[in-house]
């Protein structure tokens, strides 16, 4: 019962809050069928191959889809599709997809929690959604307010205001598309992993913890710790499906690639996608020949370098632009009269995110940040600056979208 | 430890909610106390500019692009018409809006009666449709959790730091009055109008709009400008052109009257230009009433 009301819940929230297109109940209702019909039809074909070739399927068909334009390429910019029946698509597949590779046991309950309509609005991944219930409220009010509060910091303050900075995307000289770059990163950052920490915050309060989807990734000393922390529930799924199958027959570098080529299929079957998995598989096996032989400040090189390209790589399914990027001719520092122009919010937002991330990344070996759960910001002292900051800069003129959602 | 423990008890337990507190009065305070007292204020000389003529010949409608760019009182010297000009900014926030001020601003004899209407529109050069009723006619957005405006930004304001400029309105014709009118260039104001209108939505939009436009204004000939800055042509404008005109062609048989669509040429110097590059001064509003007047006189031919 309290399953359904959340669910419900999640679709009244996303009705009138969140989505920046008109709502349906449609968007909601059709995953919850989706994956019970999946549900039912494993009942009657319990058969394994037949269960892991669907998975693979389900997990493939985001990416069939975007190369059909039915879904698009996961950029990071709005991307609403047209069809309004793969609302939250790529994340419930995945998720069936996970659950059926690890055999484990579904119900018409686990389609219900699956497809909570917040939950495909923003993602992450519902790899486990266990019963917290049995904690009293005002300790679970206590523990997880202030993930929420930090979530709602991150997404509409830091993030939110960011926007303005896209038109950074058209630069094609060396300077600007870093510039772009890093700006993209952040604002992913700040608006994915908001929204991750505010639900693990709503739902933990309700009484049920799902995953933690990041993980400070910014406090890595190398690109493998990185991916510890980012985007942690497909990771695991990707974990699941392709690493774990390919490395029982093969050397890692070549399950690495297959992950990251999964991944970048994942996100839509576009060039940059493809170059962004080549790119980022290399840079994991390099950042291995290094920490095998011990040595760790050029891995933590390799991180910036990684994360920046990485990012400039995704960011932009314009091919023709794309290529004009990679050329990398400088043609000076004019980029930066384009950050000047911005509005004074952004460049506030600029500044607070970068101190966020350059705090997770300078002060990670802190007793604090150690654990890697956002602790530093969780403190009273922390979330009441964070909650006087926002209330002094939050308006309605900023554009609110789930970076990893509604596709 | 003991007084860090206290700090963190009294801020977490009387400090961030009284902030919570705050912050849901300050959410209902800057619902109730929105004004955009420049828009409103212009909206109702149009209105009264509007109900000092008893009858109209033409009327321009459209956004600030509009409402700078094109002169009601040239075209009445030049047609020898009278004109009204009932441009507003951000062309009232909706279509809906717009479309319900302009019917509710000239009762329908008159605007049976008006034989022109120039239509003079952004949103050819937006990247996405804007949606319906968002915001009111002077931009005023529904409430939700987020204020109208920053407190931030009320404090600046209080402090007299925004620097906001009224516009003014000259009374007999609609036009902007450009001697009270700061028109400096501020290089920081950067409106690209280089993108344009997927097809999809134009052949979604155009059509829709151009019906509504012609219930309102049924025996008016119509005139769809689409409006340029000091900025070079390029590839994409000649695209929608083509594609809009492809629409148009088709309407005009339907709805059996004059519909044309006139490509503004560039303006021809910086120095015709107000605040932006997008919006014109006194003489660039001279410069392109000209024009403009040059179609209708063909139209007349």
């Amino acid at each position: 019962m309290k399953i359904l009301l959340l669910w419900i819940l999640g679709a009244v929230f996303f009705l009138n809050f969140v989505t920046n297109t008109e709502f349906k109940i449609e968007f909601a209702l059709f995953p919850f069928l989706f994956c019970y019909s999946f549900i039912i039809l494993f009942r009657f074909f319990p058969n394994k191959n037949f269960k892991t070739f669907v998975a693979y399927l389900l997990f493939f068909s985001t990416s069939i889809f975007t190369l059909n334009n039915i879904l698009l390429p996961l950029t990071g910019s709005i991307n609403e599709s047209g069809y309004i029946f793969l609302y939250g698509f790529p994340f419930y597949t995945a998720t069936v997809a996970y659950l059926l590779i690890c055999n484990k046991q579904v119900n018409l309950l686990s389609a219900l929690k699956i497809t909570n309509p917040l939950l495909l609005a923003t993602g992450p991944i519902v790899l486990f959604f266990k019963n917290y219930s049995y904690r009293r409220l005002h300790l679970r009010i206590n523990y997880y307010l202030p993930f929420f509060i930090v979530g709602l910091f991150l997404f509409q303050t830091v993030g939110a205001p960011l926007v303005p900075a896209f038109k950074l995307i058209e630069a094609t000289d060396l300077v600007g598309s870093i510039l772009f770059a890093v700006i993209f990163e952040l604002f992913v950052y700040m608006n994915f992993c908001g929204l991750s920490l505010m639900l693990y915050g709503v739902f933990g309060i309700a009484g049920y913890k799902i995953p933690l989807n990041f993980k400070q990734p910014f406090s890595s000393k190398n690109i493998i710790e990185f991916w510890r922390g980012w985007h942690i529930t497909l990771s695991a799924v990707l974990k699941i499906l392709f690493y774990e199958p390919i490395r029982k027959h093969s050397t890692p570098g070549i399950a690495l690639l297959v992950v990251f080529f999964a991944s970048a299929m994942w996100h839509g079957v576009t060039l940059n996608f493809l170059i962004w998995g080549i790119f980022h598989a290399s840079v994991f096996i390099i950042t291995l020949f290094f920490l095998k032989r011990n040595i760790n400040i050029i891995p933590t090189i390799i991180l910036i370098i990684g994360v920046i390209f990485g990012r400039l790589i995704f960011a932009d399914s314009n091919t023709d632009r794309l290529l004009d990027k990679l050329l990398f001719s400088y043609e000076g520092l004019g980029a930066f009269n384009t950050i000047l122009s911005l509005p004074n919010i952004t460049k506030v937002s600029l500044v607070i995110g970068f101190n966020l991330v350059a705090i997770e990344f300078f002060f990670r070996n802190t007793k604090i940040l150690k654990k890697r759960n956002y602790k530093h910001l969780r403190t009273p002292l922390a979330l009441a600056i964070m909650l006087i900051i926002t209330i002094f800069l939050i308006d309605q003129g900023t554009i609110n979208y789930a970076v990893y959602g509604q596709r | 430890m003991r007084y860090t423990g206290s700090v963190n008890f009294i801020l977490w337990y009387l400090f961030i909610p009284l902030l919570i507190l705050f912050y849901v009065c300050f959410l209902f305070w800057s619902d109730q106390n929105y004004s955009n007292n420049s828009i409103k204020e212009l909206v109702s000389r149009k209105v009264e500019v509007t109900n000092n003529h008893s009858s109209i010949d033409g009327v321009i409608i459209g956004g600030s692009n509009a409402m700078f760019g094109i002169s009601a009182s040239s075209l009445e010297k030049f047609t020898k018409l009278k004109w009204i000009n009932l441009g507003i900014p951000g062309e009232g926030f909706s279509d809906i809006n717009y479309l319900d001020f302009i019917s509710k601003t000239i009762d329908p004899e008159r605007r049976n009666n008006i034989s022109y209407v120039i239509y003079s529109s952004s949103t050819f050069f937006k990247e996405n449709l804007r949606p319906e009723l968002q915001l009111d006619l002077y931009g005023k957005k529904k409430i939700s959790y987020k204020p109208q405006r920053s407190l931030a930004s009320y404090i600046k304001s209080s402090l007299g730091f925004n620097q906001k400029r009224e516009f003014f309105l000259s009374n007999t014709y609609g036009d902007l009055d450009f001697s009270g009118y700061d028109c400096e260039i501020i290089p920081t104001i950067e409106i690209n109008k280089q993108h344009f209108l997927q097809k999809e939505d134009l052949d979604i939009w155009l059509p829709m709009q151009l019906s509504r436009i012609v219930n309102l204004f049924p025996n008016a000939e119509i005139i769809i400008t689409l409006p340029n800055g000091f900025y070079k042509n390029n590839n994409k404008r000649n695209k929608i052109l083509k594609e809009i005109n492809k629409i148009l062609s088709s309407y005009e048989s339907i709805y059996g009257r004059y519909i044309h669509i006139e490509s503004q040429k560039p303006y021809p110097s910086s120095d015709l230009m107000c605040v932006d590059y997008w919006h014109p001064n006194e003489k660039g509003r001279e410069w392109r009433t000209k024009q403009l007047y040059n179609v209708l006189a063909n139209s007349k031919k």
